[in-house]
């Protein structure tokens, strides 16, 4: 074929694909093979071997596991005991529950905060002011702070012999409560913690969706009449919708694992009422070592993690199916 | 004139709404930074000092100790292979993504994001078996082969979207001009995405340097690593905080600065190339 032709028969191709929609892939029959295979195949192979190996077939272990007593040591025979672990997890008065109320508090509260604050600076910083770059450019710093290291910079600070915090309370004149230390406030100081470290994410995900936003529509409706509000309710709004449901998912499921942050600052403490799911499993896994009533609470955790992200994929495909709507 | 004071004090407040960002955010950092120079006497001090004479007995103490000094060189070794390998890996899926429809393609790259979704928390049972019967516990390959495989969803993803901005007109050229399709995306493709990939290496460094769980219940003496090995000093007796803030500040400032220099592509980084910025 001489160069000529193999152009046409490449254009011929790319029309054909383009009629059926698809992703125009044009290119010599030849190349998309490598020693007889498939080259698409042969390219995703490795990543995906490692995935099954490391995430699929373990999981698949943990499903076996949970539905057994075993335990890491210790003197207790091993037996299957059917869904004994599920049952025992999610009866009414099982340890879960508290578990859950506390993850869900946290997650809650946290994300909401994280989405307050992100989105108040996401507007201050689309706006012109003095100093706005060195301040988009600092709030990356917060949010490179391994959660790791953000749990001790933040102990020293709530400290309730030494911490600055607990000071500067003092010399308003009040009386600082014991932050990581008390039922009441361990959860909330925890929370403080993971929005200082997490709402620049917030802020920098609004942000760069706040200025993909066309200028034109905006003077165009201002030109209309419209006060600021409006602009922001009626255009604005609706433009990044899509962007907060996918920065309210990742938020949300980073919530869902926090495990270093508590793991550092309260260990769950004190009693559980800081204790996570994640600090849950870990307590039942490398604690007591009961790995099979473990592994059902992580198989319950992977199905409600799921039960999330279809809840926010299917926001998307509406909100999607809502714009393609009045475009028509 | 009325106009004039508004204005004024619409800047003022805007002053110390800005300030009040400031504080909030850096605060914290601040206090890291200049409680890793204080010494043990200034730390504990009652109320906290402001001002203080600086030491760097804890830096100094730190890179002498040759604990530290394998601490450091774990996370280097983890680090550096996880991105290769990851990065390596996820290109070749990524433009398999990016360049090819076939069966089963969306369902496979759509696994990828249930997968980063996943609390890693679920697999750490199973792995810790795993790991002992293969005798990867304790051993620089196991927590590569982890770490590789929680930041596989990220890369693929990022680099995909990577992939799909090159018109494939280019690629066609290249086509045209003999090259293989292995040899047009080595060649021409991936040297016009070379941002992208920094982009890309600087997350997936990020995520292996930070990682915790896995390095500390699937790791062991021979492979601590930075986070590790900071989370070890609270279990000490005497809870030294300048060692641990000198430590930290060690943790935390070679990502940000990679990080600063990848900023363009920063929330792309951020949502697995799901919002351009």
């Amino acid at each position: 074929m001489t160069t000529g032709e193999q152009h046409a028969s490449l254009e011929q191709e790319r029309i054909t694909q383009g009629q059926q929609g698809q992703i125009r892939t044009a290119g010599g029959e030849k190349g998309n093979r490598l020693l007889g295979l498939p080259l698409h195949y042969l390219l995703i192979a490795p990543t995906f071997l490692i995935v099954f190996g490391l995430l699929v077939y373990p999981l698949g272990y943990a499903i076996v596991l949970s539905t057994s007593n075993k335990i890491l040591t210790g003197s207790v025979p091993f037996k299957w005991v059917g869904l004994d672990n599920y049952l025992d997890l999610l009866a009414l008065e099982s340890e879960m529950w508290t578990s859950v109320g506390v993850t869900l508090r946290f997650a809650l509260v946290g994300v909401l905060l994280e989405f307050i604050i992100g989105l108040s600076l996401a507007l201050l910083l689309n706006r012109e002011f003095r100093g706005r770059t060195w301040l988009r450019v600092g709030l990356l710093v917060p949010l490179m702070v391994p959660p790791l290291a953000s749990g001790l910079i933040w102990r020293i600070i709530y400290d309730d012999e030494f911490g600055v915090f607990p000071h500067l309370i003092r010399t308003v004149g009040a009386n600082p409560p014991i932050f990581l230390g008390d039922p009441d406030w361990a959860l909330y100081a925890v929370v403080a913690t993971e929005v200082w470290r997490s709402s620049p994410f917030m802020v920098l995900v609004l942000l760069a969706a706040l200025q993909a936003q066309p200028v034109e529509t905006i003077e165009a409706a201002e030109v209309d009449g419209a006060s600021g509000w409006q602009v922001f309710r009626l255009i604005t709004l609706p433009f990044i919708t899509p962007v907060i449901i996918v920065a309210l998912l990742f938020r949300t499921v980073d919530a869902l694992r926090t495990f270093d942050l508590i793991f550092l600052l309260t260990a769950g403490g004190p009693g559980t009422t800081t204790e996570v799911i994640s600090m849950f499993i870990y307590r039942w896994g490398f604690r007591h070592f009961k790995l099979g009533f473990t592994s059902a609470a992580s198989i319950l955790l992977m199905i409600a993690t799921l039960i999330i992200c279809i809840f926010y994929l299917r926001m998307l495909v509406v909100r999607q199916a809502e714009v393609q709507l009045t475009q028509e | 004139m009325r106009t004039n004071n508004l204005k004024r004090i619409r800047n003022v407040a805007m002053f110390f709404v800005v300030a009040a960002v400031w504080i909030f955010y850096f605060f914290p950092i601040y206090w890291m930074l200049t409680s890793s120079f204080k010494t043990r006497v200034d730390t504990f001090a009652i109320p906290p000092k402001w001002v203080f004479w600086p030491t760097l007995q804890f830096y100094l103490s730190s890179f002498t100790n040759p604990k530290f000094l394998k601490v450091i060189q774990n996370s280097l070794i983890i680090t550096g292979t996880t991105v290769f390998l990851s990065l390596v890996l996820g290109a070749w899926a990524a433009y398999a993504f990016a360049r090819f429809r076939f069966k089963g393609s969306l369902t496979l790259s759509f696994s990828l994001i249930v997968a980063r979704m996943m609390p890693p928390i679920v697999f750490i049972v199973p792995l810790y078996l795993l790991f002992n019967m293969l005798k990867l516990r304790n051993t620089h390959i196991g927590l590569i082969l982890i770490f590789t495989v929680f930041n596989l969803p990220f890369t693929v993803w990022m680099l995909k979207s990577f992939f799909e901005e090159v018109p494939i007109e280019l690629e066609e050229a290249a086509w045209i001009d003999g090259a293989s399709r292995l040899q047009a995306l080595g060649r021409v493709i991936l040297p016009l995405i070379a941002p992208g990939l920094a982009a890309t290496a600087v997350f997936a460094a990020l995520l292996a340097w930070n990682e915790f769980l896995f390095a500390l219940l699937l790791g062991g003496p021979d492979t601590t690593t930075l986070p590790v090995f900071l989370s070890g000093f609270l279990g000490e007796r005497d809870v030294e905080w300048g060692d641990i803030m000198a430590t930290a500040t060690v943790a935390v400032l070679p990502p940000t600065l990679l990080v600063m220099l990848v900023q363009q592509n920063l929330i792309k980084g951020l949502t697995l190339g799901a919002v351009k910025g």
